[in-house]
Parts: C-alpha cells; structure tokens; sequence
C-alpha cells in the first residue's frame, strides 16, 4: 500500500466528516418536510464566516490569549446557536408561509435565500479570499511515510461525536421520536398531538448547528474562507445524502465520507485540479443506477 | 359532550359537509354510518382540525374549540384512530405507543401502557417489531392503543373493521365497547351499518354532507330506509 493511498484516505476521510456533518442536515430537512433545502450549504458557510466574528468577539475580550482548545470550545459555543437560529429564522419566514405551495415554489424559494445569504456575507466581508486564525497549532503525527495532524484528528472527534449526539438524539427524545414520526406520516403525527410546526423548526436547528460546526471546521482545516464555499461544499454535500438515501440518517454520514474518499483518492491519483468533479459523476450515477441511494431502500410513495 | 351545529367543511372548492348537526352525549357510543364519498372520514378530520371547517360550531364540554390546532385538540382529550389505521410503519410497536402519549408529562405512562397491553394482548410480543410489519388486524389494534395512549375522553374511529376478517371484526367491536365501558366516550364512523347500529347508543345516517336520519341505534336498524339503503334488506 503506497503511503499517497493512506495519506488521501485521511485526508479525503476529514473533509468527508465535514461533507457528512452538512448532509445530516439536508436529510433531516428532507425526510421531515420532503424539501431540498438549497440554502443549507450557505448556512454551512455563514459558519465558517461566524467563526470568524467569534474569535474576533473573544479577542476583544481576551486580547492576551488567541488559541488553544478554550478558544476552539468558544468560538463553537458562539457558531453553533447562531447558524441554528439563523436555520429557525429561514424555515418560519421563509420555507412555512409555502407549506402548502407546489414543490417547487419552496425550492426556488431556496435558491433565493441561498444567494440573499451569499450576497450578504460578501456586502460585510467583501468578495476576496478570508484567511482563517489557526486556533489550534497543527501537529503532525507520523503514520509510516504518511500523517495524520492533531487538526485532523480533532476534526474527526467532533464529528464522529456530534453525529453519535444527533443518533441518540434521534433514536431516544421525545422530540427526536417525533420527528421520525412526522417522516413516516405527517397527518398521523398531528393526531396523536405533535406540533408539526415545532417538530419542523428543530429539524432547520439541529441541522443549523451542525452545518455551523462544519463551517468553523472548514475554515480551520483550510485557513482561507470564501462567500463561494457554501455552494459547492453544499453541493457535495448535497450528493452525500442522495448517496446515502436523502432521507436516511446513517446513510447521510455514510455518503459524507465516501465522497471524502472518493475526493481524496481522485486528488491524489488523478489531479488535485480535478478534484471537485468526481462527488458529481458519483451523483450522476447514483441517479441514473439506484435513485433511491445506497441505503434507502424505500422510495414506497403513499397514497 | 360534543356538540356540532351547522358544519360546513371541504377541500379546496368542494364542500363536503354541508350543514351537519350532530350531538354526542358523553360516556355514549354514538355511531355515524353512510356510504362511500357521504362526507364521513371529512367530518372527523374537521374535528380533529385537519381538515379546514368553513362554518357552523363545534362545542366540546361547552367551550368552542373551532380555532384550535390539531394538537391542541388532542390535549383537549379529542383523539382519532384515522382510517387506514396510519401507523408510523418505520417506528417500533413500542415507540408508536410512546408516541400516543406524546401529550403527556404524568408518571402513569408506562402504567397505562401495560394495562393496554392487557386490553391488546396481541400486541405484547411485537413491542420491538417495526409496525410496517404487522398485518392489517394487528395495525387496528396498535392503533386504537396508540390513541388510547393519549387518555382521551371523546374516541374517534374512522372505519375501524375495514379490510379486517371477520374473526378480527369481532374483536374490534368487542374492545369498542370494553373502551367505552372503560368511560371513554365513542363516536364511530362505519361502512358496516348493522355493526355500528348494534354497538350504538345513538346513530345518525348521513347522506351527501347532510343528517339524514337520527334515533338511537336501535330506532335505526327497524327504519324502513336503513334497513333498504344499508342493511340491504
């Protein structure tokens, strides 16, 4: 095994949990509401760019300071409640007046907040390239003639535990149990007394905050940000969740990594320039030989 | 208990329920029978605030309860077995229980649920199965149990013995009126009227979103028109 295998196995697996931590949220959104949120890789964006104003904030107040896992830990605790209010905000006033619009009044919709988004963060911070503070000094840990950085490790913990908090979430709460229900059928929920529209808004939150903590990881692992960067990592992410079965929780964290993978192997054996046209070859094929993804086994529509 | 005058409902342009009054006395079985498309399923979909009602009242325990939401209606103590039975098909036996009494915060759930468990022995050796899984009779079951989950007070049951055998049809009957013994009051929706009208303290036959005729189940199954249009005497 030739060490570029490895070294783009762990770099495509980072990015992958990244890709995978944005998805969770597509599919949430969609087997909940049966929308495809398109504003969602701007959240996701909006993020990496809160992260900024949150160190910013924390070095007002802590001029001494400036890196350390304290300062990663705050500039996630600032990130992640304002990208998932920003979530609430967007599906109140934008996504529920059209609950019962046609399908694709809600999307257009979408699109728009998605570039109302974009513009915006461009307006404040300007069109050029942001570079990102190093909060956390990389370390590299040698794997043979590859290596991992404490960076990527990190990037690896959070992930792996906000989507194991997500699970538990989902599987065991109340609210959680509630929003499978509202998947499974959503007139049946309100007869047993779910508030369909409360269900509906801590879906956008959880996604919200998810999407938040991606886009502060984002910018971490490549120091530079872009009012463009939600578009196509929202995309990728995007073709994670129909990999994996858009609705499909497991199978959202599942395609994430897989079109890390994919992503970093392609870099590194074909051309690194190339490198954001495989996630969208493998979202053309899934299309055209299993729709459904790889884990959604049911595309069952009720009468 | 329930108390509706003069109920006009539909979707859309159509109007369905045109002018319906209709009393249900508590601690009663009361039993609405009509044909197919008559504005049944419509009716108790416009009492559980699903379906949009364009005017008249509705009174439950005399307060008027026209503008509340769905789960609202719900904490109120108005809970629907919707036809179709309408499980959550990919969550558990158990979960779509606990999902039943998603309304309530009190320690007597899990008493509650054993005691249904009880009531629908079937369904005790299928708590971890996915409820897509169960067949026809034993999704009426869970049903009825998941809405008696919630501690309701005024029970709505669309259609309960459709697509059920015989055997199974019995049964459901038998537990209508184990609930309704239990103080839970009944109002039933049913294609088969001479079920219905047994089981009925009260019975209104409804005809194109309108009463037709009323009486007490008994009056009913000796009406020269129900036995003609419905019992098919």
């Amino acid at each position: 095994m030739s060490f570029i295998f490895l070294q783009q196995i762990i770099n495509g697996l980072t990015i992958g949990m990244i890709y995978a931590l944005i998805a969770l949220g597509y599919t949430m959104v969609y087997g909940i509401a049966q929308l495809i949120n398109f504003a969602h890789g701007e959240i996701f964006m909006v993020g990496a760019y809160l992260g900024l104003v949150g160190y910013s904030l924390l070095k007002l107040l802590f001029p001494a300071g400036g890196h350390g896992p304290l300062w990663v830990a705050g500039v996630f605790i600032f990130v992640m409640p304002c990208t998932a209010f920003l979530g609430v905000l967007i599906e109140r006033f934008a996504y529920r007046p059209l609950r019962n619009a046609p399908r694709l009044a809600p999307l257009i919709t979408a699109i728009g907040i998605s570039f109302l988004l974009q513009n915006v963060v461009m307006l404040i911070f300007g069109p050029s390239d942001k570079s990102f503070p190093a909060i956390l000094t990389v370390k590299n840990y040698p794997l043979g003639r590859a290596a991992v950085t404490n960076l990527q490790l990190f990037i690896a913990c959070v992930s792996i535990a906000l989507m194991f908090g997500l699970h538990f979430f989902v599987k065991k709460t109340r609210t959680g149990k509630a929003m499978r229900a509202l998947a499974d059928d959503r007139e049946a929920a309100s007869l047993v007394g779910i508030n369909t529209d409360r269900v509906m808004s801590w879906a956008f939150l959880i996604g919200s905050a998810l999407a938040g903590a991606g886009g502060v990881m984002f910018g971490m692992y490549y120091n530079t940000i872009n009012f463009h960067d939600g578009y196509l990592a929202g995309l990728k992410a995007f073709t994670a969740a129909v990999l994996g079965g858009i609705g499909n929780i497991p199978g959202a964290m599942f395609g994430g990594l897989l079109i890390g993978i994919l992503e970093g192997l392609g870099a590194g054996y074909i051309s690194s320039s190339w490198k954001n046209v495989f996630a969208f070859h493998v979202l053309i094929l899934i299309l055209l030989l299993r729709p459904s993804g790889l884990l959604g086994a049911r595309v069952v529509k009720k009468a | 208990m329930l108390e509706v005058s003069d109920l006009h409902s539909g979707y859309g342009r159509i109007e369905i329920l045109k002018g319906l009054t209709v009393n249900v006395p508590a601690g009663k079985i009361v039993s609405l029978i009509g044909s197919n498309g008559a504005g049944k399923t419509t009716f108790l979909m416009t009492l559980s605030a699903l379906v949009k009602m364009r005017s008249g009242t509705i009174r439950f325990e005399g307060k008027s309860i026209e503008k509340l939401p769905p789960d609202l209606i719900v904490r109120l103590g108005i809970v629907q077995v919707p036809e179709g039975r309408r499980m959550f098909h990919r969550l558990t036996v158990e979960e779509n229980l606990d999902l039943g009494a998603y309304t309530r915060r009190d320690r007597e759930i899990s008493r509650d649920r054993q005691e249904l468990l009880q009531l629908f022995p079937i369904l005790k050796d299928r708590l971890k199965y996915p409820a897509g899984h169960l067949s026809g009779g034993e999704q009426q079951m869970l049903a009825m149990a998941r809405a008696l989950m919630a501690r309701p007070r005024l029970l709505l049951l669309d259609e309960p013995s459709l697509g059920l055998a015989p055997k199974m049809m019995e049964v459901v009957f038998s537990l209508i009126r184990k609930i309704n013994q239990k103080g839970i009051t009944v109002l039933l929706v049913e294609q088969n009227a001479w079920r219905a009208l047994a089981l009925a303290d009260y019975a209104y036959v409804i005809e194109s979103g309108q009463i037709r005729l009323k009486g007490t189940g008994k009056e009913l199954l000796s009406s020269a028109v129900v036995k003609h249009s419905y019992l098919g005497e």
